[in-house]
């Protein structure tokens, strides 16, 4: 039996995008003028596991990375080094740079380095920097340890003395896998690595087991490494196999080389002074945190024959397969969910049972029964349902996660000072509607902070703190998730959005709006009131693409905004992007499902409304609006017996591109519907956004009511249906 | 134009197969006096299979039979120099400088 590793890649990515956010949001709480060791240690934990991790599945280019900064981390915690507000930024830098690296890894692409390579160079730099304790001991003029303790020796290189025990490979643990991470770790601090092999203890050609290993190992590892870190890589191995490690000296290293092999006979009698791997403290901490790293049962792992070539040749496979979709993502639930769910299902196979047993002995006396046993079944079922959803629900914090570094790194760059709450980061939310509200979210907040927050000096003007608030709060309200963005910065100038419009031909000097309509214009494409394009915002892009994508998601948006006080932009979202409230239309003999959330109205036509713009092109009249009019049986080639558009029932819906009113033949109810994907299931087809089954058992179509406000540009010269 | 006895390796010359592996080359040692090792196809080797042809090599040896190897892949070439094989595989002439 063999483990192909690569079924965990995807585990190791979640966990170590989990590493690099408690790493960041450690790096970020960190006080230097007050150092919290716990804080440096799990920094470090997230780092040390993020980098075994990567060793293990074999992405080097990871690990040799995350090995400097560890190093840096190490002085750190160790007291060796104090920690300067340099070293926290350099290492949020390395936090994004690994994320960087590892996106690239999942998508299956080739990482690219340059980034990284900048980095560690830097770090080099500051690792090459005399640490504190050096420091002090040079400047008292005293050497800095009398005896050679583990830190000190192995400056120059570590020899280890490998000897394995023969079922060393049917376990798994394959020596040049150990012997690369070794030569990653030598050559990550521009050292070298040398292997010597030795075959002393082959037994003749004809008696030798293929499966057992005869060969043993002596490695130079010329490089400034920690023991600790060698150690590390053999862990695996340690308790069966012989491995000793012998500090090399700057001079004469080659002649305790040669005295070796003869210790590494097996039978041996005598071994050379060396550090045993038992005489060496290794941190409990780091063990642990390199055995959580690895979620893998180690029995599994013994009786099993990993064959980690197989994971590193899939893993280049993959490489190969550019764009490779990352699609195939998943989700950590809790134990107590999913207990839920397996009680749900045991009351459902009990209530099926009962009536299983009732079908085969039914009778009119027992209709009763029935009932309540379809009435139990139903409930089940309902419950079933909204336990399954709720696994799809994630707390909000893990989409507010990012704003911190962001508040952080923009405030710095906008010289501007700003204090963030979040509320209600417990909010759960379905994790398809997080992943796509992240960015409009973010893109709310940089704009927040660039144009809603003045700069200290003209808020101590305004009679305001120097600093400013950015609030984030999430709550449920009315079967929605609502996420607001609240600054208390200057607040939208309505006179300059005004201004702005008419400049643009937006709106008319006639046009008497709202506050809220003017709000709304700020939506608008290409519409910025900033004087200044800044890296962060002003371009007028963005404002447009948030509400785009929240409409997407069969969200709505809203400002509020007094002058002088602030802003806030209220999201309000479906809790599941799996289920829609929709309103069910007949045509023909067909059903089509509206969305309920993009029906502005129904009305039933007359002919009074009606204006024919071009050829079979009407528009109605509402209001003191034009909207055009499109027929679902034209669209879809639906055979109905109406022939003119007076008195047709029409359905008016709102998208991208402004309202439409589309003639139906029947309104039906409203229901809650499961969406199923078309393009999934059959292929993309235009004014078609998805798809569900109704109770009887028909699939009825979600209509797209962007797609079907496109259509009303296109000039339709074969309608069937004309004013009366 | 090849001469000797010729081994193909496999694509994925690894612990799994090492013993069949084994089998094989016993036999090409009592059989045959010149042997070619055709491994530009392997994607895949561990230390067990190169343990295994590091032995069958120097056993050719000791009985005046020549082994060669015929465009031995980077894979081959990569994990011997990792287990400081390259000499003991006579591989050291197919490294690209």
């Amino acid at each position: 039996m063999s483990i192909d590793l690569s079924q965990f890649h995807q585990v190791f990515f979640e966990e170590s995008f989990e590493g690099l956010d408690i790493m960041e949001s450690n790096l970020l709480a960190l006080n230097i003028a007050e150092v919290d060791s716990e804080t440096i240690n799990t920094i470090f934990r997230a780092a040390h596991s993020i980098k075994g991790g990567a060793g293990t599945f074999g992405f080097m280019q990871i690990s040799g990375f995350t090995h400097v900064l560890e190093t840096l981390l190490d002085e750190i915690r160790s007291g060796e080094r104090d920690i300067e507000q340099e070293h926290i930024d350099m290492l949020l830098q390395c936090v994004d740079c690994l994320r960087g690296l590892m996106s690239d890894l999942q998508a299956g692409n080739e990482p690219d380095m340059a980034q990284a390579d900048e980095l560690k160079i830097h770090f080099e730099k500051v690792l090459a920097n005399n640490s504190k304790n050096s420091t002090e001991s040079e400047n008292a003029g005293e050497p800095c340890v009398d005896d050679k303790s583990t830190s000190e020796q192995g400056r120059a290189g570590w020899i280890v003395h490998f000897i394995p025990c023969e079922d060393v490979l049917c376990t798994g643990n394959e020596p040049y896998r150990m012997f690369r991470e070794l030569k990653d770790l030598a050559e990550a601090v521009n050292g070298s690595f040398e292997v010597e092999c030795h075959r002393q203890s082959l037994p003749k050609f004809s008696e030798m087991h293929p499966e057992m290993c005869y060969l043993s190992w002596t490695i130079h590892i010329r490089a400034d490494v920690e023991l600790s870190d060698i150690e590390e890589i053999f862990e695996w191995v340690v308790d069966d196999c012989d491995i000793r490690y012998e500090p090399l000296s700057d001079s004469g290293s080659d002649t305790t080389v040669e005295a070796v092999p003869e210790s590494l006979v097996p039978e041996g009698e005598t071994s050379p002074p060396l550090h045993n791997n038992d005489a060496v403290n290794t941190d409990p901490k780091v063990s642990a945190a390199a055995e959580d790293n690895l979620k893998i049962d180690s029995r599994e792992i013994d009786s099993c024959e990993i064959d980690r070539n197989e994971v590193k040749a899939k893993a280049n496979a993959s490489v190969k397969v550019t764009k490779k979709s990352t699609e195939t993502t998943s989700i950590r639930v809790s134990i107590d969910k999913i207990d839920g769910l397996i009680n749900m299902v045991g009351e459902l196979v009990i209530t099926q049972s009962m009536l299983g047993q009732l079908g085969q002995e039914f009778d009119m006396s027992r209709i009763q029964r029935l009932q309540e046993g379809l009435a139990q079944l139903e409930q089940n079922t309902r419950e079933l349902q909204e336990s399954v959803m709720k696994i799809r629900m994630l707390p909000i914090s893990f989409a507010f996660s990012r704003f911190p570094r962001l508040v952080r790194d923009l405030s710095k760059q906008l010289s501007k000072e700003v204090d963030l709450e979040m509320i209600g980061e417990n909010t759960e939310l379905d994790k398809t509607v997080m992943e796509k509200i992240g960015d409009p979210l973010v893109h709310l907040v940089r704009n927040s902070l660039d144009h809603g927050l003045e700069c200290p000096e003209e808020r101590i003007r305004n009679g305001k703190t120097s600093v400013g608030k950015i609030t984030l709060n999430a709550f449920h309200h009315g079967g929605s998730i609502v996420i607001e963005v609240k600054d208390d910065g200057a607040g939208l100038n309505k006179d300059r959005i005004r201004d702005k419009a008419l400049e643009k031909g937006l709106i008319t000097k006639d046009d008497n709006l709202t506050d809220g309509q003017i709000y709304d214009l700020i939506f608008q494409p290409g519409f910025s009131t900033a004087d200044v394009v800044s890296d962060v915002s002003g371009r007028g892009v963005g404002m447009d693409v948030v509400k785009r994508n929240i409409t997407e998601l069969n969200g709505s948006i809203e400002v509020s905004s007094i002058p002088g006080e602030g802003s806030i932009f209220s999201i309000r979202l479906p809790l599941t992007l799996a289920i829609l409230d929709g309103q069910l239309v007949k045509v023909g003999n067909e059903i089509y499902i509206f969305p309920l959330v993009s029906i502005v109205e129904s009305i039933q036509l007359e002919k009074s409304m009606l204006n024919n713009i071009t050829g079979s092109q009407y528009v109605m009249q509402l209001r003191n609006d034009y909207v055009p009019i499109i027929c679902l049986q034209d669209i879809f080639n639906i055979k109905t017996a109406r022939q003119d558009l007076e008195g047709a029932m029409l359905v008016v819906v709102e998208g991208d591109n402004g309202k439409v009113g589309v003639v139906v033949d029947e309104l039906l109810g409203q229901q809650q519907v499961v969406i199923k994907s078309l393009e999934k299931n059959y292929q993309k087809v235009d004014s078609i956004s998805g798809a569900t089954i109704l109770g009887d058992g028909t699939v009825a179509l979600i209509l797209d009511v962007s797609g079907l406000n496109t259509r009303t540009s296109d000039k339709k010269n074969d309608s069937h249906i004309h004013a009366a | 134009m090849s001469e000797g006895h010729q081994i193909v390796c496999s694509e994925r010359m690894t612990i799994e197969k090492v013993e069949s592996f084994y089998t094989e080359l016993e036999s090409a040692l009592l059989e045959h006096t010149e042997i070619e090792l055709i491994a530009e196809g392997v994607q895949q080797c561990d230390t067990a299979s190169l343990q295994l042809i590091t032995h069958f090599i120097d056993a050719a040896k000791q009985q005046g039979h020549r082994v060669t190897w015929v465009k031995p892949s980077e894979s081959v070439l990569n994990v011997a120099e990792l287990l400081g094989l390259l000499e003991p595989l006579e591989l050291t002439q197919h490294i690209t400088q």
